[in-house]
Parts: C-alpha cells; structure tokens; sequence
C-alpha cells in the first residue's frame, strides 16, 4: 500500500483580497521512497508537506479527492488518531533549527518528550532511546547536549538534534522541508548525508522539499517539480535531462556547467502564462 | 555557570543601589525646591525670630547643602524620616502602621488581577479571532477603562448596600476593632495567626471589595499583555514542531508556549504590583482603608513634606525591589539570560 496518497489537494487562504488558492490539484503517490519535491518561493511545495500533517493554518480550507497516510483518510480522522499519527509516524525537519526547538527547554526534555507522545512507554526508555538516536546523528558527548539548551548549540549541531527528535520514535515518513537552507554551506553536506543514512537506515520513506534542483536530483529516488500550486512533472532522478515540461527545462538551462565558457550570460527563465493552468 | 549566576545577581545588586542613590537624590532635591518653609511648618508661623532661629539651625539647615544631602542619607539610612507634623508621630512609626493595610490590599488585588488576568489572556490568545477572543478582549477593555473609584463604588451600591453581600468601608467591622494582636500588621495574616476566624471572615468581607475593584483593573492589563505575549509565541516554528510531535493542544499550550512567555509575565504581575501599591489612593479613599495612599494624600493637603517624602521613598524602594526580584526570576526562567 502507497505511503503517502493524495488526490487533487486544494488548499485555499480567505484573505482579505478574496480567496487565494495557494494549492490547486496536487496529486501524489509514493511508498518508501525518496520523493524530492522542487519548486520556486510561493509554488506551494511546503504547504504540500504541511497539508500531509495537518498543520495548514487555521483561515485555510483543506480539499481533496483524497489525503490518505498508509490507507488512513486524513482528512476525516479524528483530531486524536491525528496526533498519535503525527507523533508516531511521521517526522518533518525543517529549515531553521534555531527556530524549532523550544529556547526554554533542555534538548534532553524535547527529545524524551518527542519519545513519549511517539509512543515509548516509561520515561527511563524514552532517555535511553533518545541518547541512542543522539549517537546515530554523530553527536559526541550525548549525556552533555542533553542537559545543553537549544542556544548553546551550533546551527548543524542543532539540525542534527531536531533530526534525532524526529526520529527518536522511529516514523515511517519523513518531510524534510528545505533541512539545510539555514545551514552554513560546510555542514550542509554533512547534515544531507546524515539524512540520507538515517533514512535508509531505518527505511523510512522521505519527502524532499527544496528549490534545489540539483541537489535534489543527486539525492532522491524521484523528482516533483511544482509551479504556481501544482505539480508540473514528475520525474526519475536519474532521467532528469529528459524532462518535458518547459518550466523544468527552463529551470535546468539557468544552471551553469563546468565547461561554461567566461563571459558568457546564463539563460534567464521567461515564464509563460499557459504554465498556470486551472 | 554558577559562578557567572552569582555575578550577574551582583551586578544587579549595584544597579539597586545606584538606583536608590538616584531615589534619595530626587525626594531630597524636592524636599528642598518645594515653596514650603521645613521652619514654619514644624513651629508654626507666631513664634519669635530667636526660636525660628534655633529650630533652624537644629534643622541644620545653615549647613552647606552637600553636609545637609549627607546628613539627609544617613537619617534615610538609618530609616529616620523625621516627624510628621499631622499625626505627631515619626513618620517611620506611621508608615509602618499603615503600610501593612496597603500592601495587604495591593496583594490580594495583583492576586486576583494574576488569577483572572492570565488565564483569560491565554483563552483569548487560543481562541484568537473568534467569538470568545472578541468576549474576553471586551470584558478586559471595560476593566482598563473604567476609573477604580468608579468601579469601587458601583461594588459598594449592589454588594455592600442592596446586597448586603460584602462588608462596608474600611478594614473590619466596628465590633471586631482590635480584638487580635498586632504581629505583621496585615489583619489576614494576624487574624489567622491568633486563630480568630471570625475576625478573619469580616476581614475577608472587607477587602473583598477594594481587591476586586483593584484586581479587576490588573487582570485587564495582565489579560492584555498574556494575549499578546502568547500570540507572539504561537507564531513561533518550534509551535509547530510540538505539534508534529504529537502533543495534544493542551500540552502544546501549557508545555511549551507559556513557559516561553513566563519571563515577560513575570514582569508584568510584577509590576503591576508595584502600580498597584502606589496607585490604591483613591481606592482606598473610596473604601475608606486606612492605608499608605490615605496617608499620603492627607500628608500632601497638610504640606507635611516629612511625611510625603518618607512614603515616596518606601513606595519607590519596593518598585526597586519588585525589579530586582523580577530580574533575578529572569534568570531562572530563562536558560538563555544566564549564559
């Protein structure tokens, strides 16, 4: 059975200039897998990944033909089977570390909680299991950034908690929305390739969201490429250059290659109207 | 880390008594601009020059004004404010009778303000936008515009005189005047200690009133303050992240966005307490309680400057202290204001 299936996803913000549709028809299957989703600032890529966990914000109406997880129709579960499913079987790492954890309170409180509401029984195991998890995002001294607060660590060092805290009560999914974007550029491949074990480690299915084309494609089973809030071409990643969508094509053209001649202007990206289509 | 905690709380100590000093400084250099003759108004206008002469010099005030400011820090020090020329009493001896009935009432005020305040400005955060947000954000606005005295006396008509609810002006009823033991001057606190519970239901019945009026005031603002805090804090990402985790909504609220606004309420109760103790003047007019303020303002009618500046000078040491105390909680509250 598909991990993740989603049919037609219609996400609309009231605001005051009328009704904005910030995802209009998303449609997405996959198993446990590696999906990257790609896209520009406003394409709707995070939204897709906060839909999944029923995090939309509160003036947002949720549609779909289907938004299921594992079979279970998300959209009609009740707000408690929600949550055991979010704490238990799916984890979202996202962009700022800085932001994510809780500035008042101590890694190891975050950790053994995110252990607890996943479903660990006694709180003993939860530390047990959470030092553990600590140990598998290389973390040195586990005993000694569990005591530490979230603003005496470092910005990778962070990340790595937030991923130990998404992991600890081994989910079957994972969003990672844009996870190395804050990151300095020498511990982002570090963190990706923490990532990349942690998930086939675990065999865990893993949701990409990035702007990075390239890294996505380097790093991921398949492609989703969305534009204006939806999806416009999914593609193998190794298949890339076979890519049909203009907008996809466009993308990869603006990239400079290794035998880019000086001088030379990059392409530019000209949109067309037909790309939004209803 | 320890040691690094115990500096800052130094540091803090130094600024309180920078502070202080700043405070003497002031209520001294007011002392001395008031058109008010310190003379006359301790011997009266029909004395002969030889006597004014005298007095004013035991006054020492034919010392230059650096020895007179010193001299002024030292009696501060020593917490000797002089006498007061309407109750004939040293001014440390009356503030410390009436003191206790002010903060008696201030207290429970900040208690009620703090116990309706917060949890209204909670609700309202989470149910910001919708009916009961727009409730609690009205009931609040009419509790921050509406005068004290106004409030004050509205109680006294429906619970002290249609009612009969509650008891009536001052702090007991007349036939329980003096019947338990002075210790800490607060009758609550005096009342229980000497085990008169009767005494203790007609005190009780007395300040209900007052602390309402006042509480109601202070749980609008601190009900103001939490919604904000608590909507900044629900904007946060790690709000979500709780979420993710699969923590209840009630977890996320209690567990991890009140924490977060902990530092900032403390201040806030803290001081409104402080606003509480100096502003209950006209509630205690209205309510005829014989505290701090009472005193005060018949001080400032009578030009008793001894006495007006012994209360600014307690009243502004305890804002001095409410801050420090407030400061100190920071650092407990906040893992970050201790690195």
């Amino acid at each position: 059975m598909a991990l993740i299936d989603i049919e037609k996803l219609r996400v609309t913000f009231r605001t005051r200039a009328g009704m904005h549709e910030a995802l209009r028809g998303v449609s997405l299957t996959m198993g446990r897998e590696k999906v990257g989703i790609v896209g520009e600032s406003g394409s709707g890529k995070s939204l897709t990944g906060k839909a999944i966990l029923g995090l939309v914000p509160g003036h947002a109406t949720v549609t779909a033909d289907r938004l299921a997880f594992d079979g279970q129709d998300l959209l009609t579960m009740p707000p408690r089977q929600l949550r055991q499913i979010r704490g238990r079987r799916i984890g979202l790492v996202m962009q700022d570390p800085k932001y994510c954890l809780n500035p008042v309170l101590s890694v190891g409180k975050q950790l053994v909680e995110s252990g607890l509401a996943g479903g660990i029984r006694s709180k003993r195991e939860a530390r047990k299991k959470s030092l553990e998890t600590l140990a598998t995002v290389q973390i040195d001294d586990p005993e000694r950034v569990m005591r530490a607060y979230p603003h005496e660590l470092s910005g990778g060092m962070a990340q790595r908690v937030m991923m130990a805290m998404m992991v600890v009560a081994e989910p079957d999914l994972l969003i990672a929305d844009e996870p190395t974007s804050a990151l300095d550029v020498t511990v982002q491949l570090e963190v990706l390739r923490l990532l990349d074990r942690l998930v086939d480690q675990r065999g865990m299915g893993l949701v990409f969201i990035s702007h990075d084309l390239r890294l996505v494609s380097q790093f991921c089973d398949r492609v989703v490429v969305m534009y204006a809030g939806r999806v416009v071409e999914t593609l193998r990643a190794d298949e890339l250059d076979k890519a049909q969508h203009p907008y996809t094509r466009g993308l990869m053209e603006c990239l400079p290659t290794l035998d880019h001649a000086p001088g030379q202007r990059l392409k530019v990206l000209e949109r067309q109207a037909e790309w939004v289509t209803p | 880390m320890n040691a690094r905690l115990g500096w800052l709380i130094l540091r803090q100590v130094a600024i309180v008594f920078a502070t202080f000093f700043g405070l003497i400084l002031v209520t001294f250099v007011i002392g001395r601009v008031m058109p008010l003759d310190p003379v006359t108004a301790a011997v009266g206008p029909d004395v002969s020059q030889e006597l004014y002469d005298k007095v004013y010099k035991e006054m020492g005030l034919d010392q230059p004004v650096l020895v007179q400011f010193l001299d002024y820090v030292g009696s501060v020090l020593r917490l000797e404010f002089g006498r007061s020329f309407f109750t004939n009493q040293p001014v440390t001896a009356d503030i410390a009778r009436v003191f206790p009935a002010t903060l008696e009432l201030a207290f429970c005020g900040v208690v009620i303000g703090a116990l309706i305040g917060i949890p209204a400005g909670i609700l309202a955060a989470v149910k910001r936008g919708t009916f009961v947000d727009g409730a609690v954000r009205v009931v609040l606005l009419i509790g921050y515009s509406a005068p004290v005295f106004w409030k004050g006396l509205i109680l006294l008509v429906v619970f002290y005189a249609a009612l009969g609810w509650a008891g009536g002006p001052g702090r007991l009823s007349i036939f329980y005047e003096g019947l338990v033991p002075v210790r800490t001057g607060l009758l609550l606190v005096d009342a229980a200690l000497a085990g008169q519970w009767d005494v203790f239901r007609d005190a009780i019945s007395h300040i209900a009133l007052p602390a309402i009026s006042l509480g109601y005031g202070a749980s609008a603002y601190i009900g103001r303050m939490t919604r904000s805090f608590m909507l900044d804090q629900l904007k946060q990402e790690y709000v979500s992240v709780a979420r993710v985790k699969g923590l209840s909504e009630r977890q996320v609220i209690f567990g991890h966005v009140l924490p977060n606004c902990a530092v900032q309420l403390v201040t806030t109760v803290a001081l409104t307490f402080g606003l509480l103790l100096e502003g209950a003047v006209l509630t205690e007019t209205v309510f005829a309680w014989p505290g701090l303020g009472q005193y005060m303002t018949k001080a400032m009618f009578n030009a008793d400057m001894n006495a007006v500046l012994g209360g600014t000078l307690v009243i502004g040491a305890i804002f001095v202290f409410l801050n420090l105390g407030s400061d100190i909680l920071y650092r407990i509250l906040d893992p970050r204001t201790r690195a």
